[in-house]
């Protein structure tokens, strides 16, 4: 995948990390993921349609979701429920949207957040590597997990998940 | 003041809700998506503020704010979204948005970007 892929969501980790969240963070150095098995049990999932197709992943430990879900909504969240899974939602919206606007092409689109909890697996689009970018916070790490290709006539495309425990579980 | 916020992010409307908090006799509605803004528009209406969020399910800001202009509805909107195209700003405007904020921001730069709307909205033509 090319670079030019990647460095927009270095800089857009940094901004909504910098703007909303004020936690302490260093970004790793990219990398190919060999599996696509999350590491961590909550995943934020945006699919991008148009010009550029292909998903992102936000995967995170459930102590970090409550950490950097108390620190979007501004209140302590103790419980992984709808106000943490909605401020994981918005967060992996804001880091696709943020890198989208330096992707070539005007057409490009996102969709709504996924969120899923538990053990589960993401079915990125075939072919595609999948590029990973780790995140070290105050509160522990999280991954970026970025499968996207250009397309020549634009369609639609995403990923799917499936999880084997329910959310909340 | 009447204000409506549009976005499917509960998280999101209840940042809005805090910045908005600050702003004398504020009166909120609250709904997720284009369809139950439009909805909202015709029950709770008239507003003097709207915020929209862009991407909802349902149905987008952007469409919500068409059809809110179709209506000859002249309430002050800013649209508050991750889309930062430039192309995606003129469409908003000439769709009749009067303003513009790129998520994330910060809570300053919402109140700013309503302070900003309703002085421009309350000076005579």
């Amino acid at each position: 995948m090319d670079v030019k892929y990647i460095n927009p969501f270095l800089e857009s980790i940094r901004n909504v990390f910098d703007t909303m969240l004020q936690v302490a963070f260093i970004i790793g150095k990219p990398s190919l993921k060999e599996e696509p098995v999350p590491r961590y049990e909550v995943s934020g999932i945006i699919g991008l349609s148009g010009h550029i197709t292909g998903c992102v992943v936000l995967n995170l430990s459930e102590e970090l979701a409550l950490h950097l879900a108390s620190a979007l909504i501004g209140d302590e969240v103790t419980e992984l429920n709808e106000d943490c899974t909605d401020a994981i939602g918005e967060i992996a919206n804001m880091i696709a949207g943020g890198a989208k606007k330096d992707f070539p092409g005007e057409d490009n689109s996102i969709s709504v957040p996924s969120i899923i909890i538990g053990k589960h697996h993401v079915s990125y689009p075939r072919g595609l590597p999948v590029i990973s970018i780790p995140c070290d916070t105050s509160a522990g790490r999280l991954a970026v997990e970025v499968a996207l290709q250009e397309n020549p006539v634009p369609n639609t495309a995403g990923a799917a998940a499936e999880n084997s425990t329910e959310s909340g579980g | 003041m009447k204000i409506l916020l549009v976005d499917d992010s509960r998280t999101m409307r209840n940042i809005w809700k805090k910045v908005l908090g600050k702003i004398d006799g504020a009166e909120i509605t609250e709904a997720e998506d284009g369809a139950q803004g439009l909805a909202a528009v015709g029950e709770h209406g008239p507003f003097d503020l709207m915020l929209l969020d862009w991407n909802m399910p349902n149905m987008d800001g952007l469409t919500m704010l068409k059809k809110v202009r179709e209506k000859n509805i002249t309430t002050p909107v800013i649209m508050v979204t991750t889309e930062a195209e430039k192309p995606r700003v003129i469409e908003a405007i000439k769709a009749g948005a009067n303003n513009y904020l790129v998520k994330p921001f910060t809570p300053d730069a919402l109140h700013d970007k309503i302070e900003e709307t309703l002085k421009k909205a309350a000076a005579p033509a």
